[in-house]
């Protein structure tokens, strides 16, 4: 049996699979989409749902719609919780990767998709938001921004994001509606704005980024959050760091091991999607850290 | 609206009282999570747990799974379990909390020494109490005779049954591997062993390449064929079982989906049902087979399931 979460809030909720009517679903890049979700029945009884409630960190198994009305099976999709809204709604923000996050770009305001949630532990709830740097590379901004959102508005949190080029942002909007100029900076792998070059460079050249900090939250493609360990270790070895992995999650509900990694002081591999996604990057076992636990940045 | 009393599919078998006759199948289930999203006690027959060896497993490398879209998927978890002892310490007390139904507890090992074993363990622990019944994974080579699956050997799967039943009076389910060119010598020499029924069936043997990159996907190359696409082949195989014993019990599992499904299952002679791999694709999956089983029985005007078990082979 997995060992406890490294960080459960208190209160949690408990997940329900519910049918939600899908509010909006709108472009933000070129493969980028943020999709607004009502949950409106519970899907066994068709009991009414009632609003969504989550912490930041956790995600939702989104279900593939039946095309046609034949019945096609497929896993569901993990997603990040990136908002929740006063009306019980949430939003994801999501990058099309392959067969099902494409046949959600082809979605409307007004069509069903069945959602489990909310599912798995949460980023630190005490990370103290003035001395935390959040560093987001490609689609694993999303619940960095649902964790800085939560506090104070604008927030004293500092952001790296890692992005290919400016159309790949997506949520400049948010992001500057959230955080100050002076704690943001945002890289990019074809210098067409913000620093040229990956987050670890950026955090290189910016030491004013890393000045005090006591907790650092990681989301990205494995490479990506590899790298920025390595670079926490040696310029903040005593910061409380946290990586958020996307490894591949078949069910979600902690149901068949497919979606485990190796953890220190562990006998047996646990699994990510219940004892995590987020995981203390010093109790990983790096070296054997699965090469698909990474978002499609 | 009229549905069939919630007796209309209660199941008693092998002295075990099921309040409905659809369960999950091993290790596809997470009682837990599975109770929080469902209410198990209102829709579900019984737990199956995920196989426990007699030490801990730590399963095989990723990618583990690989999802075959529209027809389901293949696994290669490599039975990655926490042991028996941490089983029945930790986990059968919490399930017994999930709805309060049976509990069947699936066990494998690689010889009949270490079966008897388990069984023995099992017997002395306290909470032996919440388990009513084992299903014997049968599909773990057996180190002792030079690797041979036990699942493909009618003498080994006599051994089993019989040495198990030497040591415990649970009921013993021998859950069978499709694996063969014909389950029904390894059905009837489980039965004649003294098996209270057959789980009929696991994965089948399946494998995926990756175009791009030129390899198998699972780095065992083959893994487990499960879901809807299985179906007909699970049917085909408890078809061919109930004829060839129609006294056994037959448990029916292998790509059920839907109601549909379901019901052409117990019509092939299987009097208690499995669902493993479509609760990834739909974790209301019990709650809604419930209703639409109630439902079915209701508008045909049958007042017990046993009316559609085996109704295919009259
Ligand atoms: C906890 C968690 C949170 C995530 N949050 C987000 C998010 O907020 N926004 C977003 O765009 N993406 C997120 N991802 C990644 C997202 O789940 C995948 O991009 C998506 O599943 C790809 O599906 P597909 O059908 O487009 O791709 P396909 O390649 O067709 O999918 C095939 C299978 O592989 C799985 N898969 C493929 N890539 C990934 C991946 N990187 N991570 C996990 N599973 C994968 C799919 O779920 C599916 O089972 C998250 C993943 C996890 C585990
Ligand atoms: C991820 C996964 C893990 C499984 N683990 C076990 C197991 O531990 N023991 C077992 O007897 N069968 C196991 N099975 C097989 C199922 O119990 C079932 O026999 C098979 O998947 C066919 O049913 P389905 O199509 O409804 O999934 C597993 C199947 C899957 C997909
Ligand atoms: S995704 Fe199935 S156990 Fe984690």
């Amino acid at each position: 049996m997995p060992a406890a979460p490294v960080c459960t809030a208190p209160n949690t909720p408990l997940p329900t699979d519910t049918l939600c009517c899908i509010l909006s679903n709108v472009q933000v890049g070129p493969t980028l989409w943020i999709m607004r979700l009502l949950p409106q029945h519970h899907a066994a009884t068709g009991q009414a749902a009632s609003g969504f409630t989550c912490h930041p960190g956790q995600f939702v198994m989104v279900g593939l719609p039946e095309t046609s009305g034949v019945p096609s099976f497929s896993f569901r999709r993990p997603m990040s919780v990136y908002q929740t809204h006063d009306d019980g709604s949430l939003s994801i923000f999501y990058k099309v990767h392959g067969r099902g996050t494409r046949l959600f770009s082809e979605l409307t305001a007004g069509n069903t998709l069945a959602l489990t949630g909310p599912l798995g532990n949460t980023l630190p709830q005490d990370a103290p938001p003035e001395s935390t740097l959040l560093v987001g590379g490609g689609i694993g901004i999303a619940p960095l921004v649902c964790w800085a959102s939560r506090h104070l508005s604008p927030s004293p949190t500092r952001l790296v994001y890692g992005v290919h080029s400016q159309a790949d942002i997506g949520i400049s909007d948010a992001i500057e509606s959230i955080f100050t100029k002076e704690h943001t900076l945002i890289c990019t792998d074809d210098g067409s704005t913000g620093f040229n070059g990956n987050v670890v460079a950026g955090l290189t050249k910016n030491p004013q980024l890393t000045q005090g900090i006591t907790h650092v939250l990681i989301c990205g493609p494995m490479p990506m959050m590899r790298a920025t360990w390595q670079f926490c270790q040696t310029n903040l070895p005593d910061a409380n760091v946290y990586v958020s992995l996307e490894e591949h999650m078949p069910c979600g509900t902690g149901s068949c091991s497919g979606c485990v990694v190796d953890v220190i002081d562990e006998p047996l591999p646990v699994k990510s999607c219940q004892v995590g996604p987020v995981f203390l990057a010093s109790r990983l076992q790096w070296a054997t850290t699965s090469v698909t636990a990474g978002s499609n940045a | 609206m009229t549905t069939a009393t919630a007796s209309a599919t209660q199941q008693t078998i092998a002295g075990i009282e099921f309040p409905h006759c659809i369960l999950n199948a091993s290790g596809c289930f997470n009682p837990v999570t599975f109770h929080q999203l469902n209410h198990l006690g209102a829709c579900l027959g019984g737990i199956v747990t995920k196989t426990t060896t007699p030490e801990p497993r730590p399963g095989n490398p990723l990618p583990r799974t690989v999802e075959l879209p529209g027809v389901g998927m293949l696994n290669s978890i490599g039975l990655q379990n926490p042991g028996l002892t941490h089983v029945l310490q930790q986990d059968i007390p919490t399930f017994a909390d999930c709805g309060n139904v049976p509990i069947i507890l699936s066990i494998a090992a690689c010889s009949t020494a270490e079966f008897a074993d388990m069984a023995a363990a099992i017997e002395a622990h306290p909470h032996r109490r919440h388990i009513q019944a084992l299903e014997v994974n049968l599909s773990c080579p057996n180190v002792a005779k030079g690797g041979v699956d036990f699942g493909k050997s009618p003498e080994l799967i006599a051994d089993i049954i019989t040495t198990l039943k030497q040591v415990t009076p649970l009921p013993l389910f021998a859950k069978l591997t499709p694996n063969v060119a014909s389950m029904v010598p390894m059905a009837e020499s489980a039965m004649a062993a003294g098996a209270s029924g057959i789980v009929a069936i696991n994965t089948v043997l399946g494998a995926h390449i990756n175009i791009h990159s030129k390899k198998a996907t699972l780095p065992r190359i083959s893994g487990g064929y499960s879901g809807p696409g299985i179906f007909p082949i699970a049917l085909h195989h408890v078809l061919t079982l109930k004829r060839a014993l129609p006294t056994a019990t037959i448990i029916g599992v292998g790509g059920i989906s839907n109601a549909e499904n379901a019901i052409a299952m117990l019509m092939a002679g299987a009097s208690l049902l499995q669902v493993g791999t479509q609760c990834f694709a739909n974790p209301s999956v019990f709650g809604q087979l419930h209703q639409q089983l109630h439902q079915y029985m209701a508008d045909e005007g049958i007042t017990h399931m046993d009316e559609l078990v085996g109704a295919a082979l009259a």
